[in-house]
């Protein structure tokens, strides 16, 4: 539950990143890609939303709300550092938490 | 013009109000982040009691061991194993004792067979709680003011940062490494903005929280100074069965509580907290039971109680809860985010690395104000206020985490029956930072940083394995009944001996010279960029 809220925010936010022209060419070189910008940006700011939903449906409004800032920072903090460190790995990091948000919704409780 | 001239002026207030205060809201930024784990730090300062764990019938054997221990006492208070300390924690009063939070006699038990623990003589946790905000060895309400003009002061800079920040959107990803002064930049930009609503939250509740310290005349003129009576009202908390004396004492066996336990966890999903009983082994005998935590910030985590006849165990008259007005769920929601006593595993982590990424913000800032002021000191030569700056980050960003290492270090090594070794322990801690101010005015700037964060990394590192040495009672406890409370402790402290070894590498010989050559080139790329 809070993997899933953690990863989809993560996932929102290397969605952004990948929005801005700098950072695409950080991660993609001069190959071109597909998504049109403003594309990326609405599957961002969507994540971001949907990466609130788990924490206010299990703590409530109040804390949920808290929880969903710390995890959009620690998320944050991830984006950046692989923007650094390891830019050519984004597309795959980013596969691999999409891949886990699915099998963790889908998981039997 | 305007708004350079605003930008400018914020400049000037974020860089010296930093500068002034950045030392202290360091040391309280980190000893309030270690605070979120505080019950947690005072037991894994309790050695002795790392191999408990919880046990199911932890209520009813801990009811026994009171009718042994106490059998006479006006009022127990047992406080059941929970996911923070895996021990039974008691305390009793005697007849006619007065019931205060921390007088009678008290006794640890462990989680599975009641029997008694060791107890050593510590702070613990606590004294890093103190420290967060009353500092130490001045008077309270002294130490609060400074605090709380720090806090303002935080407040302050976080506005101006963000005022004065050129490109908050833009650069919002974006750390450029090994360019000197560029990068600090960079990182104390990302530090600040991508964790701001915690930063903001954090300061704003600890203000909110100082205030009524502060500023209580309101509060004074409306309850005629009797402060105590405006807490009491507001938090809607009487003490649990009021003594009511002249009462004749008419002995009774006490109820079986394991049926009244399973009653009351199948009502609270966080199980119970603590159990109380009133006039204990009498007929007048009353059993409150209280909830662990509870789901909402608005009531500031008030949790549920029940109320129990103790002879026969039926149900008696229980505290209706209370819906708070508006202006308590607002205090309520900020003190409560400060205080974080609600908080589950999960978030408490989330805030503790808030809390670290604000120490890191702060000391960033810090290191910027030097790494700025290097070109012109290399052209004009040496500058005691400058020499006093780089000394003093030493002694604080590095010394202050070696200072803690030295005081779990010294509660590992200190004689159990030692005299006053709670106070030895705190002794050890400010020794051990003293020493490191010396150490960070001696030595060359780069090799003191490089020494600290050795000698921290070596501190932390050792810990760990010196508790193995003396008999691995967390990690039996972890890996035997999944009760993970000191072992990840231990974890925690091997994590940051790693953050401190990539610091001390970080700051090797020769980079220091290498970074003070970068900075005028890197000031030619931002000029080059900025028209």
């Amino acid at each position: 539950m809070s993997w899933t809220s953690l990863l989809l925010a993560f996932c929102g936010l290397a969605l952004l990143a990948l929005s801005m022209e700098k950072h695409r060419e950080q991660v993609f070189g001069d190959r071109p890609t597909m998504a049109p910008p403003l594309a990326l940006t609405c599957a961002g700011w969507l994540l971001l939303g949907l990466a609130a939903m788990p924490p206010i449906s299990h703590h409530g409004a109040s804390i949920g709300l808290a929880v969903w800032t710390g995890e959009l920072s620690i998320a944050a903090i991830t984006v950046v550092l692989l923007h650094t460190y390891a830019p050519r790995w984004i597309p795959i990091v980013l596969a691999t938490a999409a891949a886990a948000v699915a099998a963790l919704a889908l998981m039997p409780f | 013009m305007n708004g350079l001239g605003l930008r400018q002026a914020n400049s000037w207030l974020h860089t010296w109000s930093g500068l002034l205060l950045g030392w202290l809201l360091y040391a309280i930024f980190v000893t309030g982040a270690l605070s979120f784990f505080r019950d947690e730090i005072s037991f894994w300062m309790q050695p002795d009691q790392h191999a408990s764990v919880a046990h199911a019938e932890a209520p009813q054997r801990a009811m026994d061991a009171m009718q042994a221990m106490a059998p006479d006492a006006s009022l127990w208070t047992i406080t059941l194993p929970g996911p923070r300390n895996p021990t039974t924690q008691v305390r009793w009063f005697e007849q006619g004792e007065r019931r205060s939070k921390f007088g009678g006699q008290s006794a640890v038990l462990d989680g599975t067979t009641a029997q008694a623990l060791p107890v050593r003589e510590s702070r613990g946790g606590d004294f890093l709680y103190r420290f967060h905000f009353e500092l130490y060895g001045m008077p309270r309400l002294v130490a609060r003011w400074i605090v709380g003009i720090a806090t303002m002061m935080m407040l302050a800079a976080i506005i101006s940062g963000v005022i004065m920040h050129k490109k908050i959107f833009v650069d919002f990803f974006t750390f450029r490494p090994r360019k000197g002064q560029r990068s600090w930049m960079d990182a104390h930009n990302a530090l600040a903005v991508l964790a701001l609503p915690f930063h903001l939250m954090i300061t704003y509740s600890g203000l909110l929280l100082l205030m009524f310290m502060l500023m209580p005349w309101g509060v004074d003129s409306a309850y005629q100074g009797d402060r105590q009576a405006f807490f009491s009202e507001r938090g809607n908390r009487k003490a649990a069965g009021e003594h009511m004396p002249g009462i004749e004492r008419t002995p009774a066996a006490p109820t079986a509580i394991a049926p009244l336990v399973r009653q009351a966890q199948a009502r609270w999903p966080g199980g119970i907290e603590q159990i109380t009983v009133t006039d204990p082994g009498t007929s007048q005998a009353v059993i409150e039971l209280r909830e662990r935590g509870a789901g909402s910030l608005l009531d500031r985590g008030r949790s549920e109680r029940l109320l129990l006849d103790g002879a026969t165990g039926a149900p008696l008259e229980s505290p209706a809860a209370v819906k708070p007005d508006a202006f308590s769920a607002i205090y309520n929601v900020f003190s409560s985010l400060h205080l974080l006593r609600f908080a589950d595993t999960w978030l408490r982590w989330l805030f503790f690395i808030g809390g670290i990424l604000g120490s890191a913000m702060i000391a960033t800032g810090m290191i910027l104000w030097v790494v700025k002021r290097l070109p012109q000191r290399r052209k004009q030569g040496s500058h005691l206020g400058h020499r006093l700056v780089e000394s003093l980050n030493v002694a604080s960003i590095a010394g202050l985490p070696v200072a803690i290492g030295a005081y779990f270090w010294a509660n590992r090594l200190l004689p159990v029956s030692m005299q006053a070794r709670a106070d030895s322990e705190i002794l050890v801690f400010f020794l051990a930072w003293t020493a490191c101010l010396l150490h960070a005015c001696l030595r060359p700037h780069a090799s003191a940083w490089r020494e600290q964060l050795g000698a921290l990394a070596l501190l932390l590192a050792l810990l760990p394995a010196y508790d193995l040495l003396q008999g691995a009672g967390a990690m039996a406890a972890a890996l035997t009944h999944g009760s993970w409370v000191a072992a990840a402790m231990d974890l925690t402290l091997l994590a940051f001996s790693a953050m401190a070894v990539a610091g001390a590498c970080f700051m090797k010989p020769g980079k220091a010279t290498r970074a003070a050559t970068q900075p005028s080139a890197s000031a030619k790329r931002i000029e080059g960029v900025a028209p």
